[in-house]
This record gives structure tokens, C-alpha cells and sequence, in this order.
């Protein structure tokens, strides 16, 4: 049995003829949580609607639990749970009322999971859903997808529009039932502070296709900020460049310490770790390696 | 069936006033009547009133069941689950139809029990498919309407050359139409001549039928072309909604036109 939970095998898809994934690979294995980067318009959505059957593909694969989930959508997404980047639910239900709903959608419901999750974040049980705030509704779309039980969670920007408080209350419920369950994640965000947190694996799109796909740990351990004098050669050939009246700043994507040890002995260069941020900025720039 | 049955039931909720606003309509001409008892005399006039409130009435509940769920991106609370298309579509109108028959009654009983000269009689009169096909046809025309009023995209180009077609259809129906019901009003009933009236009594409302008939099954089947292919898209939704209407309605058009013209003139 394959150890992927979800596969793109060179996909293009997008809209109106114009695509937005072009030749995208990517394999989700099980128990990952995989966190998928990228600037606005670059196609995470895309990606998601495809993983869901909602959006066919001009060419290539996808396939979830080994199904095509646009032709087979119901068998593929029995054990999947989605949380949407604007939030889906009927608006004039009241959250007790969405989970009765959901309940005759989703075969493995349990609804006691709904309540302890609705009253951990503090959500009113007799307000219907258009009226509660943003911070509240993601809450609610985040129980229903964690108490439909699933074993693949699918995430698309789940904290757009919240503020800083709102969004650390989502992540801890996140990384509370993740801690507890340990679902497989699927997650689009640009709350990359956040993501670092709980992600093991991290990829990141760029012009339609998979720039980068890492283990987080592997990542961090790779990306390096490397900052020296002008006029010095390196050893080791740059992601990328900037230079200014300070000297020049160049990250490495593929940092061998033993490689760089003595060259920085020698030019007195500092070398910094990177955060997760740093990194995406790194990769995701559109601008060329200087 | 589970998913089926939710759907219907969601689809439901929150239409108790969709139904009292037809109770109230309905409760209209009772009251009228009650006070200026000289307008009893105008019976088909108010039926043919309601009949055209209930249509629109329906055909704003039909707008309400796909269209605005599709504009707002929220057809993936369903899609996004796994439900199939056929339980989303089939509680949609089911749901729909529920509601439009009780906005139908609701509209219209109170004048069959109340008013005495309605229709020359106090009974509601034999309750046919007629009465049934007037709500059906609202939910069913105004779903696929809100699919192509929602949908903006380039096959409003098609929307917008096939409607305008409608209405030349239609004109050329129509004539024979009311030539053939002139004819029928100038034969006397109970004569030698009744096979002839009933005969063209029969293409009349065949006529008629199959187009209220097409419309119905156009509606329906637009909009579960726009659930199945388009999912939560809703331009995809609306390309699907556009072939499938069109393609139903426009050909059947055409041969009820060909009909008509060449068996209505006996």
C-alpha cells in the first residue's frame, strides 16, 4: 500500500485557458503536514479545488487515497475535511444547526468533538452563521471539518482576514487536535510565523510549479543568510544576491558547513539561519539569482 | 438518501416566510370580497392574478436555490463533502417544490373556501397536473435563471440570442393558437360538429402542454447539468446550464412550431 495520501503528477489546470498550475508535482505522504506556500495568484487554490474534485485538470493527475477525486469525488473525499479560505456554511444556520447538517453529510461525525471545539473557542450557539465574526466562523468551519474526523485535513488559507489574536487561537485549536489525532494536513496559508510552527514539510509554488519541496527541518538546516565584504569570491553558488553600501547579503539554498567553514574563518563573513519567512521570500521573489 | 435528506431539509428551512407572504396573498381577495361583495363577479380576473403572482413567486424561490449559493462561492459547503451531485440537486428541488406547492395553496384556498362565485363554484375544481406544473415551472425556470443571471460569463452571449428568439417563437405559436380556440368557441357544443371542437381542444392543450412540459424538464435538467459539471464554479456552471436549457427549449420550440402550424388550421 502507497504511503501517499495525495499525488499531482504533472498538472495543468486553471481558468478560461489560462493556466495556473503547469507541470505541478507533488506527493502528500500520510501523517505529513504539509504546508504549501506561494504569492497571491500563483495558483495554492487551485491546487486545493483540484485535491477536492471541484476544479477538473487540463492535463496530468491528481489522485487522493489512490482515486481521481473529480470522477470519483464522493469515494475520494469519505474521509476528507476541508476548511475553506472564505467561509462556506449555509448563513442562516446557527452553529448547533450546521453541525445537525453536516452531520447527515459526513459518515464518521461525532458530535461531541462540534462541541467541545465550538466551546473552547467561545463560539454563541444561537447566532446565526452571517452574524458571527470572522475570527468565529473560521472557529466553526474548523470544527466542523475536525469533527467530521477525518484523516486528511485540507486547510486553504483558513486565517485570511483575522487578526493576529484570532489567527493564534485558530492555530492552537489546530495544533491541539493535530497533537491529539494526528490527521494528515494539507494547509495553503500566508501566516508563514504560524505555519512554521506546525508544519514538517513545506513547499513552495512559484510560476505554476513546485520551486522547492523540503522537510521543514531539512529546509531550515539548508537555507543559510550569508553576509560578507564586497569583491570577495564565494565558495558556494547563490540562491540569491543583494548588494548595497554594507556589503553584499547572499543566501544559500544548499548550506555544506564543512564547504563554508573556512572561507568564513578567512573573510570574516557571518552566516545566519533562516526562518521560514526569509526562506519563502527567498524562493517565491520573482526576481532572477543576481 | 442521507445527503438527500439533508439537503431537502436545509433547502427548506427558513421559507416560513415565503409562506405566510402567500397566505397573505391569498388572504387578499377574501377580504376584499368580504367588504365589496359587487366584486365577486370578477372570479377569473383574481385567478388569473394569483396564478401570476404564484409563478413569480416560485420563480423567485427557484432564483434563491442555486444561483446565490453559486455567486457566493458557498456550493462548496456541499462539494467540498462528499455528498454526490444528484442528493444536492434532487434535495434542491425537492425542497423547492415543497415550499412552491405550499406557497400555491397557501395563495390560493383561502379564495376557494371563502369566495362563493370563484370559478362559478365554492370547490377548488379538479386539481390536475395544470395546477401542479404552475409552481413546478416557477422553481424550475427560476434555478437555471439564477445559474445564467449569476453565472456572468461568455455564454451569456447564447442567453442573450436564444431569449430573443423566444419571443419570436412564441408569436408565431401563439397564432395558430388563437385561431384554433377562435374555432373552437364558434362550434357549438352537443352538435354534430363536437368531434371537430374536441379535437382541436386536444392539439390546443397538447400544444401547450409540451411546451410547459419542455420548459419544466429544460429547467431541471439545465440546472443539474450545472451542479454536476460545474460544481461550485460558477461559470463552468453556467456553460453547462446554457447547452443543456437551450438545446432542450429551442429544438422542442421548433417542432411544436412546425406542429402547430401544420394541425392546428383542421
Amino acid at each position: 500500500m502507497t504511503d501517499d495520501i495525495a499525488r499531482f503528477e504533472a498538472v495543468t489546470a486553471g481558468y478560461g485557458g489560462r493556466p495556473v498550475l503547469d507541470g505541478f508535482d507533488l506527493r502528500l505522504r500520510r501523517g505529513a503536514v504539509y504546508a504549501l506556500l506561494a504569492r497571491n495568484g500563483e495558483g495554492k487554490t487551485t491546487a486545493v479545488r483540484c485535491l477536492l474534485g471541484l476544479e477538473p485538470v487540463a492535463a496530468g493527475r491528481v489522485s487522493l487515497f489512490g482515486l481521481d477525486p473529480w470522477s470519483e469525488r464522493t469515494r475520494a473525499l469519505a474521509r476528507v475535511a476541508y476548511v475553506p479560505e472564505e467561509p462556506d456554511a449555509l448563513p442562516g444556520l446557527t452553529a448547533p444547526r450546521l453541525g445537525r447538517t453536516v452531520a447527515g453529510l459526513m459518515p464518521r461525525w461525532e458530535a461531541a468533538i462540534y462541541s467541545a471545539q465550538l466551546d473552547r473557542a467561545g463560539v454563541p450557539r444561537d447566532v446565526p452563521f452571517a452574524r458571527l465574526s470572522r475570527g468565529q466562523k473560521a472557529h466553526v468551519e474548523l470544527a466542523l471539518a475536525l469533527a467530521s474526523r477525518p484523516d486528511f485535513l485540507v486547510l486553504d488559507d483558513p486565517t485570511l482576514g483575522l487578526d493576529h489574536v484570532a489567527r493564534r487561537a485558530f492555530y492552537g485549536e489546530l495544533i491541539h487536535e493535530l497533537v491529539e489525532r494526528g490527521v494528515t494536513v494539507f494547509i495553503t496559508s500566508h501566516d508563514i510565523a504560524a505555519i512554521e510552527k506546525i508544519a514538517t514539510h513545506v513547499g513552495v509554488l512559484r510560476r505554476g510549479k513546485l520551486a522547492l519541496d523540503m522537510e521543514i527541518e531539512a529546509l531550515k538546516a539548508g537555507f543559510r543568510r550569508v553576509r560578507f565584504g564586497k569583491h570577495v569570491p564565494m565558495p558556494a553558488r547563490p540562491l540569491r544576491v543583494e548588494s548595497g553600501l554594507w556589503g553584499v547579503e547572499a543566501v544559500l539554498g544548499d548550506y555544506q558547513p564543512a564547504e563554508l567553514e573556512s572561507w568564513r574563518q578567512k573573510t570574516g563573513a557571518e552566516v545566519a539561519p533562516m526562518s521560514l519567512e526569509e526562506i519563502f521570500v527567498a524562493v517565491a521573489d520573482d526576481k532572477e539569482v543576481a | 438518501m442521507r445527503a438527500f435528506l439533508t439537503v431537502f431539509r436545509v433547502t427548506i428551512a427558513g421559507k416560513g416566510g415565503l409562506l405566510l407572504l402567500a397566505a397573505a396573498i391569498g388572504a387578499v381577495p377574501v377580504v376584499v370580497g368580504t367588504q365589496r361583495p359587487e366584486l365577486f363577479g370578477f372570479g377569473p380576473l383574481v385567478q388569473t392574478i394569483i396564478w401570476t403572482g404564484i409563478l413569480a413567486a416560485t420563480f423567485v424561490l427557484g432564483l434563491s436555490l442555486l444561483g446565490d449559493e453559486l455567486a457566493a462561492g458557498r456550493l462548496s459547503f456541499f462539494f467540498g463533502r462528499p455528498v454526490p451531485a444528484a442528493a444536492i440537486w434532487g434535495g434542491k428541488v425537492a425542497g423547492g417544490v415543497v415550499v412552491a406547492v405550499a406557497i400555491t395553496a397557501a395563495s390560493l384556498l383561502p379564495m376557494n373556501f371563502w369566495w362563493p362565485r370563484w370559478d362559478q363554484g365554492p370547490e377548488l375544481g379538479p386539481i390536475g397536473l395544470g395546477h401542479l406544473a404552475t409552481p413546478v415551472l416557477g422553481v424550475a425556470l427560476g434555478m437555471v435563471a439564477g445559474v445564467l443571471i449569476r453565472g456572468r460569463s461568455r455564454w451569456s452571449i447564447l442567453d442573450g440570442v436564444a431569449l430573443a428568439a423566444v419571443p419570436l417563437l412564441w408569436i408565431d405559436i401563439y397564432a395558430p393558437i388563437e385561431t384554433a380556440r377562435t374555432h373552437i368557441s364558434a362550434i357549438p357544443r352537443l352538435t354534430e360538429r363536437q368531434p371537430l371542437r374536441d379535437l382541436l381542444e386536444q392539439r390546443v392543450d397538447l400544444v401547450v402542454s409540451v411546451l410547459v412540459l419542455a420548459a419544466i424538464v429544460g429547467g431541471l435538467a439545465a440546472s443539474a447539468a450545472a451542479l454536476s459539471v460545474g460544481r461550485a464554479s460558477a461559470r463552468r456552471a453556467h456553460a453547462a446550464a446554457s447547452v443543456t436549457l437551450w438545446s432542450i427549449l429551442l429544438p422542442t420550440a421548433a417542432c411544436v412550431l412546425v406542429y402547430a402550424h401544420w394541425f392546428l388550421p383542421v
